[in-house]
């Protein structure tokens, strides 16, 4: 390509290929018009094309085993259910090297329960853990009993925990993954309608949805069905 | 449970590199910040159902490829354009190949060889992928490049235009350079969508 500014003696500490290729984009981006900078909207059909497409074996692999789909098959991260209850309850995991946390909380009534673990998760870490879901009055709580997690220091992330649909097609954010193991509900939620616990690591990127990236996964029984 | 402490998490958080990575979200992200790109793109030089159905096989075949996206090659954005401006040229010649042309497609393919309507989509893809990443620069960055390439003043002229030290306006333009080169780098081997 031809630049029509001669390269100015004054240019001479730039490196010569930076010259070429300000000339060549400059060249180019002279050539933009109005046309190349405004973007309409795609129709919405496309989006829901790619997502059947690209979705369609997983869907049908869940439809054939019943086991809990992975959270990219029904694009429902993408909607932003959670973003309030995420952002009233992040709890920021850092300056630790791991976290193991079990406690007991006397008192309360176990109402259901579920072992966690990375099984079927694209995750090398995790191991296996254990949920239970109590009631304590009108309070009713996860009692999280982890493995060792890697430390999200410095990685700009945080462990959050929620509860999903065996659906999926919905889910409720109960936010990071407290000190001391225990998750309140908000009220009303319930746990039959939303069995599956599933803890996840989220990036601080301003997104409230699931990022898809799961760690530990199981499904709530309850203790009179046990 | 383990005493063996943990390996440290190491996090993918750019969308070019999880849509590499091929994780879940991907390719949600991927389509919402290229979708409104690759369909315009499209949409210039195919007729609406068209452009619908090639944006449709554009994503859905970059993720059944997402491995060969190689994000240290160059974004996303570009080999999802790249993608594109191959299936355009595909449908072209389909539609060429055809009794009679279907659409209202680009002007200048029943005027000019292949080579030449390759060409011009080539550099309207160019085009729209140069002006996408000039809205990615900063401010400053942005009246530096702006001033360099469409009124083509000298780095000391700009520096004088804009009061920012010489230096400054420098390394500004050999920062947006090598980040606009990275944004119109095409990352794809022939054959490999």
């Amino acid at each position: 390509m031809s630049d029509e500014r001669p390269m100015n003696p004054a240019d001479s500490e730039f490196d010569h290929d930076l010259l070429l290729l300000e000339a060549e984009l400059g060249e180019l981006a002279r050539e933009i018009t109005e046309a190349d900078t405004h973007l309409d909207q795609p129709p919405a059909d496309i989006w829901v094309g790619i997502e059947a497409a690209a979705g369609h074996k997983a869907t049908a692999d869940h439809e054939e085993s019943g086991a809990v789909v992975g959270l990219d098959q029904r694009g429902f991260w993408a909607r932003g259910q959670s973003s309030l209850l995420a952002a009233a309850a992040v709890i920021l995991l850092v300056g630790v090297g791991f976290i193991a946390v079990a406690r007991s909380f006397g008192g309360s009534e176990l109402v259901a329960s579920a072992q966690i673990s990375n099984e079927d998760l694209p995750v090398e870490f995790g191991g296996e853990g254990s949920v239970s879901l109590r009631r304590d009055g009108d309070d009713v709580f996860l009692e999280l009993d982890l493995p060792e997690l890697p430390s999200t220091a410095g990685d700009d992330a945080f462990y959050e925990v929620w509860m999903i649909d065996t659906n999926v097609e919905g889910m409720i954010s109960l936010g990071g993954v407290s000190a001391d193991g225990r998750i309140d509900l908000p009220d009303n939620v319930d746990h039959q309608r939303f069995p599956v616990v599933d803890i996840s690591v989220e990036p601080f990127d301003g997104d409230p949805t699931h990022s898809g990236q799961s760690i530990l996964r199981g499904v709530l029984t309850d203790v009179a069905d046990a | 449970m383990s005493s063996v402490a943990p390996p440290r998490l190491t996090l993918v958080t750019s969308v070019d590199q999880q849509f590499a990575s091929g994780t879940e979200k991907s390719l949600a992200a991927a389509y919402s910040e290229h979708g409104a790109l690759i369909y315009n793109f499209c949409r210039r030089k195919l007729d609406e159902e068209t452009a619908r159905d090639v944006t449709q096989e554009v994503f859905v075949a970059a993720w059944r490829s997402h491995q060969r996206f190689d994000p240290t090659r160059g974004s996303l954005r570009a080999w999802l354009m790249a993608i594109a401006k191959n299936k355009v040229i595909d449908s072209y010649r389909r539609q060429a190949r055809r009794p009679q042309v279907v659409g209202a497609i680009d002007p200048d393919w029943s005027s000019a060889e292949s080579a030449t309507v390759d060409a011009s989509i080539t550099r309207t893809a160019d085009r729209m992928l140069l002006a996408q990443a000039l809205t990615e620069l900063s401010e400053r960055a942005r009246t530096v490049v702006e001033l360099s390439f469409f009124r083509q003043l000298t780095h000391n002229e700009i520096a004088d235009t804009t009061g920012l030290p010489l230096g400054t306006v420098k390394s500004d333009i050999r920062r947006s350079l090598l980040k606009l080169r990275e944004n119109l780098a095409e990352n794809l081997e022939s054959g490999d969508v």
